[in-house]
């Protein structure tokens, strides 16, 4: 187990040292410390502009991130060759993957924690008291990054990084649209059995983001949720299982591998 | 390869448990979070990517401020298709789905100021739609009982959106009064003064919270005070409307220039304060107004549907208008073969010195010709006179 924890802590270390990632981070923390300035173009949405915005941010910011951080973690090994000092120690190839993923979620936790204090500072500011509400939102926005960020591992252990970026951005799409797709042709009683099922199952296969898209009760307060905490804790329950899913085929796949 | 099969194994218990877990997440994810109206039609794709990369209400909320000006900038038919964008994107913004409803309800008038009443279903199947998405939320009962009871002049329909607004407990204190109102609009007289006495007891705990709990418990008990005395005076032992006072009411319609009528006709009121009705309408296409009366959510009124109504003031007896339809063809098309020119004296909507004579529902008044008691909360004098399309078009005679 060592082994794995020194891996993800060089993981997390070489992480925080990439100049673009910091970039990112940098930017969107600035965005989010000035949302409040367009306040004047909110009219009576004060609010929705604050949150609405410093969620978007913090979404897209974790996205990026994510995908940037863990489409070259084992290709980058790989190509400088690195890899193979590793794993001549007694270090299994599952420790490997499972080290990098761990390193890959912490960095994501780091940055989580640096935008969610900094958005937790600007509600105070913007609207005059600290909406503890938003961290439900942030930890929510960490478990889709870091079941991303699974993904995109996954992928890393069968395709070349620039190949990994699109493919996990498609995932990453389908998997927001897939619920809201499903949910808009359940509506429609015009659409056949035929053409529901196979989006029923689709909807079941690939990893749904958009269940950790929380923010809307949020933003608007008054509404009244149905069975919150069991929400809460399911999909906590279906990141953690399907992180694991990922990280299971990544290891099958990495031994498998030929080097 | 026992260690490559332990795997395999594994990856299928993980992946029948996460399908489980999603399989149990979808309902409540659909029920608390999902977007609650088919996909947008008129976002572009750059708009459509900023929605779905995180900035759903963000982008709400842009659209809904561009919306604000183009209302301030006199273009309402932009606002529209804004409107559907915005409650896409964002079903629970409770303000962009009342003030949305206002819009819709009372902002597309003719030359004249008059409402396009065309458009009032479409405001009701607005709040409508707003009301399944935000069932918890009491404004938008509250507005929908408003619109019945202020715009349509629907007291007695108004009553139960308003009830159900009541129920909720974070309900702003001086908009609970619009139900006693209504209540006592619609005739129901025992349960206005009775929601009135529990208004004031309930305000009264409020009292020594400053000059807000104070005023609230003053306006409370004058309204509660008020009540009773016009309940008392107009159907007290001895009531002031009665006996029943003739109203004599009578209307004529003439075609003065094509899509041009003068209204004019008497009502024997001895006050000042009384208005009459005055709706022209395609023979036969009464508006429904109800939310139920669209079966979908659209912005398109009937376009060959002709609805004008008027309100006219009564003064020394007599009414009198000339009423131009001319320069606003989309709203008077003139389709239809025949038309309906009804004349409605309310006196529920009356002023308090007029229902002080001939009572809220009109049990103080009578008329030889024109009496109508099919609408059980009130006595009304209606007369109605059938014009035909030739004689609208063209310049017309006297009926």
């Amino acid at each position: 187990m060592n082994a794995t924890f020194a891996i993800a802590g060089a993981t997390f270390g070489e992480a925080v040292r990439k100049r673009v990632l910091m970039v990112i981070l940098l930017a969107a923390l600035v965005i989010i410390l000035i949302s409040p300035a367009f306040e004047p173009f909110a009219g009576r949405g004060q609010r929705t502009l604050v949150m609405s915005f410093g969620f978007g941010i913090i979404q897209l910011a974790g996205t990026f991130i994510a995908i940037i951080l863990c489409t070259g973690l084992i290709p980058n090994e790989i190509e400088r060759r690195t890899i193979y000092t590793i794993l001549s120690k007694p270090v299994q190839r599952w420790q490997f993957v499972l080290g990098k993923l761990t390193g890959a979620i912490s960095t994501l936790a780091f940055i989580y924690a640096m935008m969610g204090l900094v958005f937790l500072l600007v509600t105070r500011l913007s609207l005059g008291s600290f909406d503890f509400q938003v961290l439900k939102g942030i930890v929510m926005f960490f478990l889709q990054s870091s079941l991303l960020a699974s993904v995109t591992l996954f992928f890393s252990t069968f395709v070349s990084s620039l190949v990994n970026y699109f493919l996990s951005a498609g995932v990453f799409l389908m998997g927001n649209l897939m619920s809201t797709f499903l949910e808009t042709i359940q509506r429609n009683p015009e659409v056949t059995p035929l053409t529901r099922v196979p989006v029923q199952i689709l909807t079941l296969i690939l990893p749904n983001f958009a269940n950790f898209n929380i923010q809307n009760p949020i933003i608007n307060p008054e509404q009244v949720l149905t069975d919150e905490l069991a929400y809460f804790i399911q999909t906590v329950a279906y990141a953690i299982v399907y992180m694991a899913l990922l990280l299971v085929a990544s290891i099958l796949i990495f031994n498998q591998r030929e080097m | 390869m026992r260690v490559s099969k332990s795997l395999w194994m594994g990856l299928l218990i993980l992946f029948l448990l996460q399908a489980g877990l999603q399989w149990r997440i979808l309902p409540l994810w659909s029920k608390n979070y999902a977007p609650k109206q088919a996909a947008p039609v008129g976002l572009s794709p750059e708009q459509l990517l900023v929605a779905f990369a995180g900035f759903r209400e963000f982008l709400a909320g842009m659209l809904w401020v561009r919306a604000d000006g183009f209302f301030h900038s006199g273009n309402y038919d932009a606002i529209l298709p804004m409107l559907r964008l915005v409650t896409w994107l964002d079903p629970h913004n409770i303000d962009v789905y009342s003030t949305g409803a206002w819009h819709i309800g009372y902002n597309f008038t003719d030359e004249a100021q008059r409402s396009d009443r065309r458009y009032i279903p479409l405001a009701l199947k607005f709040l409508d739609e707003g009301i399944e998405n935000n069932p918890n939320v009491w404004e938008l009962y509250f507005e929908m009982g408003w619109m019945y009871f202020h715009k349509i002049q629907d007291p007695v329909n108004a009553v139960p959106w308003l009830q159900q607004a009541n129920k909720f407990p974070d309900m702003i204190p001086a908009r609970r009064h619009t139900l006693a109102h209504a209540l006592f609009k619609a005739g129901r007289f025992d349960e206005a003064i009775d929601l009135w006495s529990r208004l004031v007891l309930d305000a009264e705990k409020e009292r020594h919270k400053g000059w807000e709990g104070h005023n609230l418990y003053d306006t409370r008990l004058k309204n509660f005070t008020d009540t009773l005395l016009d309940v008392v005076r107009r159907y007290g032992p001895e009531p002031e409307t009665q006996p029943p006072l003739n109203m004599h009411f009578d209307a004529t319609v003439k075609v003065v220039r094509p899509r041009v009528i003068l209204v004019e006709g008497k009502l024997a009121i001895p006050t000042i304060g009384a208005r009459v009705t005055v709706i022209l309408r395609d023979k036969g296409r009464k508006l429904v107004y109800s939310p139920k009366a669209l079966k979908v959510f659209t912005f398109e009124v009937d376009k060959n549907l002709t609805y004008m109504q008027d309100s006219l003031a009564v003064r020394e007896m007599k009414f009198r208008r000339e009423i131009d339809m001319s320069k606003d063809p989309k709203m008077y098309p003139f389709k239809a073969p025949e038309y309906e020119v009804e004349f409605i004296f309310d006196p529920r909507y009356a002023s308090p010195q007029i229902q002080d004579r001939i009572g809220t529902d009109g049990v103080g008044m009578t008329d030889d010709r024109y009496l109508d008691t099919s609408e059980p909360s009130a006595r009304m004098l209606r007369k109605v006179v059938t014009l035909t399309r030739e004689q609208i078009l063209m310049i017309g005679k006297t009926r």
